[in-house]
């Protein structure tokens, strides 16, 4: 039924009205949105890159022969990051791994509490999701492409193949090599946040004596 | 692309990715299960990479901050990469130079290669010049004859003039051009306006 009516709306913005096309702009924008920004770490350039795809689609959506349309929008919005993050490369402090953000509290958003979840519980997922986020950022962008989308949006490696017009072993391979990084760092970082916290006990028990 | 050759590193990595997704065969995980049993880094690291993807997968989805709505004025814009009115005289007048350029040297070489002709116009004009003291009349004066007497009759016929007169040629007529010059010429103008007119749009 939804699928039906989803048909029905592309259909009529083939024809050419922009209503419905607005239809679908309101389903999809909240995911096209979180992709571009945990894919460039900017809000208003995220912002630029969901506004940009959609106009391309729009554009462009006499060129749309059936499949999935959200694959097809997907594969739009991480063409506009692409090409988000090229202009930027243009600066020469920036390359094209480089993110145009960091992962602050505004690019995080709320972390709510979960029910049982106690605040202390609450802090830490919230500053692990803080170094998860800054760690996808420092990726490589062909990686957190594949990343943000099989792990972030929960996309299987099938459907990542198709949005990003590459064979399914070069999916695998990326997302085993974004996960590894993501873990080192994770790994680097508890071993500092160990250290650092055994040397303040240490200090502590020697101050003591 | 170094990122699709796997290394030992790569493969352990890339086991540890299908197992967290359960993609392994019943066989294979059985398997690597078993590696982990007796493995303790291999399980640290599996381990940790589950927690990752947990953590990745719980990460909060941020409101955008408006909504991206295609205004139908927007909509009724041309495409970006459609050719507009300017656009298109643009291009026309680069085609156009680049035409009329490569008719200027087309017509230069032309008019270099084609056979050279027999002298012009003007020369003989110049070769063919009166002279002052014609042979016959001063060879008396070369014998010490007094033929200052009796001039000649080719030098009594000579105009006055000539006897008289310096050598300097009369001036000699323009060469006319030839079409192919002036079709280059032309050629070579057209380019400039229409490089200039491309230029300034």
């Amino acid at each position: 039924m939804e699928a039906e009516h989803e048909a029905d709306l592309i259909r009529q913005a083939q024809r050419g009205s922009v209503s419905a096309f607005n239809e679908l702009v309101l389903r999809y924008e909240a995911l096209l949105f979180n992709v571009a920004l945990r894919i460039l770490g900017d809000t208003a350039a995220a912002a630029e890159a969901a506004q940009e795809a959609f106009l391309s689609a729009f554009t462009h959506i006499k060129d749309f022969h059936g499949g999935s349309f959200k694959h097809w929008l997907l594969r739009i919005v991480t063409n506009a990051c692409y090409n988000a993050l090229r202009y930027a490369q243009r600066r020469p402090a920036l390359s094209l791994d480089q993110p145009l953000g960091e992962a602050s509290a505004e690019t995080l958003g709320d972390v709510t509490p979960a029910p049982g979840e106690t605040p202390e519980e609450v802090a830490l997922r919230r500053d692990l999701g803080r170094l998860i986020a800054q760690a996808v950022l420092a990726l490589p962008v062909e990686q957190r492409v594949v990343l943000v989308l099989c792990d972030v949006h929960g996309f299987s490696y099938e459907d990542v193949a198709e949005i990003t017009r590459t064979a399914l072993g070069t999916v695998k391979s990326r997302l085993s090599r974004a996960r590894a990084k993501l873990r080192d760092k994770l790994l680097a970082e508890a071993e500092l946040l160990e250290s650092g916290m055994r040397l303040e006990h240490e200090r502590g028990d020697a101050n003591s004596v | 692309m170094s990122e699709e050759t796997p290394t030992v590193f790569d493969a352990d990595d890339a086991l540890i990715s299908a197992w967290v997704d359960g993609r392994l065969s019943e066989a294979e995980r059985a398997g690597f299960e078993a590696r982990l049993s007796r493995e303790p880094e291999l399980r640290r690291r599996a381990l940790a990479t589950r927690v990752v993807v947990q953590q990745a997968r719980r990460l909060p989805q941020v409101a955008p901050p408006r909504h991206f709505f295609i205004q139908p004025t927007t909509a009724a814009q041309p495409k970006p990469d459609a050719p507009t009115p300017r656009r298109s005289a643009q291009r026309f007048m680069r085609w156009a130079a680049a035409l009329m350029a490569a008719a200027f040297v087309s017509l230069l070489m032309v008019d270099a290669l084609r056979p050279s002709e027999t002298l012009p116009l003007a020369q003989p004009a110049m070769l063919v010049q009166p002279m002052a003291t014609p042979p016959e009349a001063s060879l008396p004066d070369a014998l010490g004859r007094g033929g200052a007497a009796e001039p000649s009759m080719q030098a009594l016929a000579a105009p006055k003039e000539a006897q008289t007169a310096p050598t300097m040629p009369p001036p000699a007529a323009p060469a006319p051009l030839h079409p192919l010059r002036v079709g280059a010429g032309l050629a070579l103008a057209l380019a400039l306006v229409l490089t200039l007119l491309a230029w300034r749009r």
